[in-house]
């Protein structure tokens, strides 16, 4: 197909996209907005996530032992901790640990010293910290650990745990449905562009036709235009994520607020979303291009 | 060249624009159809390009049978007969040059071609000045001879021309339809559309009245004057 005129098609569709510049800036223009719009909730709700991932590592779960175990009995338990599932990280506190841990944090030697003396009657119990691997699956396995031989008591913050994974959740739905949205209204706009785009020039299409050009003479260009208006769309949409987060991300660097500092911990890299991101909106734009050309060309070929 | 046998067209609202019409026109002839707003001018205009399928009757043109014809053989058949309009019907965002070279094009000759013929062409109907210009820059006559370059770049053996000196001003409508005639003296047939009777008048050519979808008059073979 096309032995002679494949190099005049491509040229005529990049022709065209000069020829017919207003409407090739916007449908570029919406192009972008909808890539800037969904691209920003996307990251926004990666953001939350990475967030939400670092105040879920502060789900400690301390395991108080009962002083009359013995160091057979804490053996025991130690395996049978192992063998509960989803924990993740276990680690011993002896009596001696605990109590030089507690004058670390008073950070006072006297104190510690004093307590030497009575080294054989430390009152602080030994202790299991263990790291479950997710907040869901907390509530469960605080109740096993209760119900172990040598197990004094249980401490956790479970009510934080079941208020985060609300949050988490709602995050994730309303996420999902802004997203959502945003595509269905994206997809819209855009093949209400490329339908008013194609519109403008069906004219010209119907010359072509009386002229004897086949349909696939006709098509290719506006194929050519819809990819390469496409590309260019997410190549401007990238560059203008890329911008806006390295200057959101510097502002919330440097804000003051203690919490923001938090959420800076766990901000994603640009960088380590750009090359799907890229992708994607390169993907899209072409596909969208192209599609929506193919399918609005259509309509005007039936003379 | 063209042979309609009974040709009825009646469109899906109920009107009905061709009413049995037989039409003979054989190769060479130069053709002249009048007829008022709503005789089925347009509609026979149609046909011929296979627009539009009649809804009784037989169509052959250059040879092909167009009720037959597949869609996808359309472009081809359309590539062997030339036309214009009265509106010019030339793509504005491209020069003359392009419009011209468009009809070669799709044919899928090679460059070399279309670089030799072209110009020939424009050449040939005075618009050598005008190569780089776009349609929207040119009056009404150039742009009808620039859609004229265009029909006939391909050699058709058939110009079909849909009142081509509509937008004319009268002076250069004789012009246009003296570079016609010119056209048919090297064997080209022509079918010309038109309601303007003192270019029937001038020009002694067979011409055909349609009147409500009917033919009610055919002078007949006065082709060769």
């Amino acid at each position: 197909m096309f032995k002679n005129s494949f190099g005049y098609l491509v040229k005529e569709g990049l022709r065209n996209i000069r020829a017919n510049r207003q409407m090739s800036v916007a449908s570029i223009g919406v192009l972008i907005a909808c890539m800037v719009l969904i691209g920003g909730a996307l990251m926004l709700s990666f953001n939350i996530n990475s967030l939400m991932g670092y105040v879920e590592s502060f789900n400690e779960v301390v395991v108080w032992i009962d002083d009359d175990l013995g160091s057979a009995g804490t053996e025991m338990l130690k395996q049978e901790i192992a063998a509960l599932p989803n924990i993740t990280s276990n680690q011993y506190i002896s009596k001696e640990d605990a109590l030089k841990e507690l004058g670390e944090t008073l950070g006072s030697q006297s104190f510690l010293d004093g307590f030497q003396q009575y080294a054989d009657e430390n009152p602080l119990p030994a202790s299991f910290r263990l790291k479950v691997d997710s907040l869901e699956n907390l509530p469960e396995t605080v109740k096993k650990l209760e119900t172990l031989p040598g197990v004094e008591s249980v401490e956790s913050s479970n009510e934080v745990a079941t208020t985060l994974m609300g949050i988490k959740t709602a995050i994730h739905v309303a996420g999902l449905t802004i997203v959502t949205i945003l595509m269905v209204v994206s997809i819209i706009i855009i093949a209400n562009t490329v339908r008013v785009t194609i519109f403008n020039r069906r004219r010209e299409i119907n010359i072509m036709k009386y002229v004897g050009a086949t349909n696939a003479f006709i098509r290719f260009p506006f194929l050519v235009e819809g990819m390469v208006i496409g590309l260019i769309s997410a190549l401007i949409a990238f560059g203008l994520l890329w911008v806006g987060t390295h200057f959101l991300y510097q502002w919330v660097g440097q804000s003051a607020s203690g919490w923001l500092q938090l959420a800076y911990q766990s901000l994603i890299p640009f960088g380590s979303i750009a090359p799907q991101m890229l992708l994607g909106f390169a993907g899209a734009g072409v596909l969208f291009g192209m599609v929506g050309s193919f399918i609005f060309v259509g309509k005007y070929l039936k003379v | 060249m063209i042979d309609l046998q009974g040709v009825t067209k009646t469109y899906p609202n109920g009107v009905c624009a061709l009413d049995g019409v037989d039409l003979h026109i054989e190769k060479g002839e130069f053709v002249f159809v009048v007829g008022h707003s709503g005789a089925g001018k347009s509609t026979l205009i149609k046909t011929l390009l296979r627009e539009e399928v009649p809804t009784a009757g037989e169509v052959t043109v250059n040879g092909r049978d167009l009720i037959r014809m597949k869609q996808r053989e359309i472009p081809y058949f359309r590539r062997t007969i030339g036309v214009v309009f009265q509106d010019f019907r030339l793509i504005p965002t491209m020069t003359v040059f392009d419009n011209v070279a468009f009809a070669l094009q799709v044919t899928g000759v090679p460059r070399r071609f279309i670089r030799r013929r072209v110009p020939y062409i424009l050449n040939l109907l005075g618009l050598d000045e005008k190569y780089k210009h776009y349609p929207p820059e040119l009056s009404g006559g150039e742009q009808q001879r620039v859609a004229l370059a265009r029909a006939l770049v391909n050699n058709p053996d058939l110009l079909i021309a849909d009142e081509p000196t509509g937008n004319i001003d009268p002076e250069l409508s004789y012009e246009i339809v003296e570079l016609l005639d010119e056209i048919n003296k090297t064997g080209t047939t022509i079918l010309m559309v038109t309601h303007e009777h003192e270019l029937v008048n001038r020009f002694h050519h067979r011409t055909v009245t349609l009147e409500k979808g009917r033919m009610i008059r055919d002078t007949g073979g006065t082709a060769h004057v």
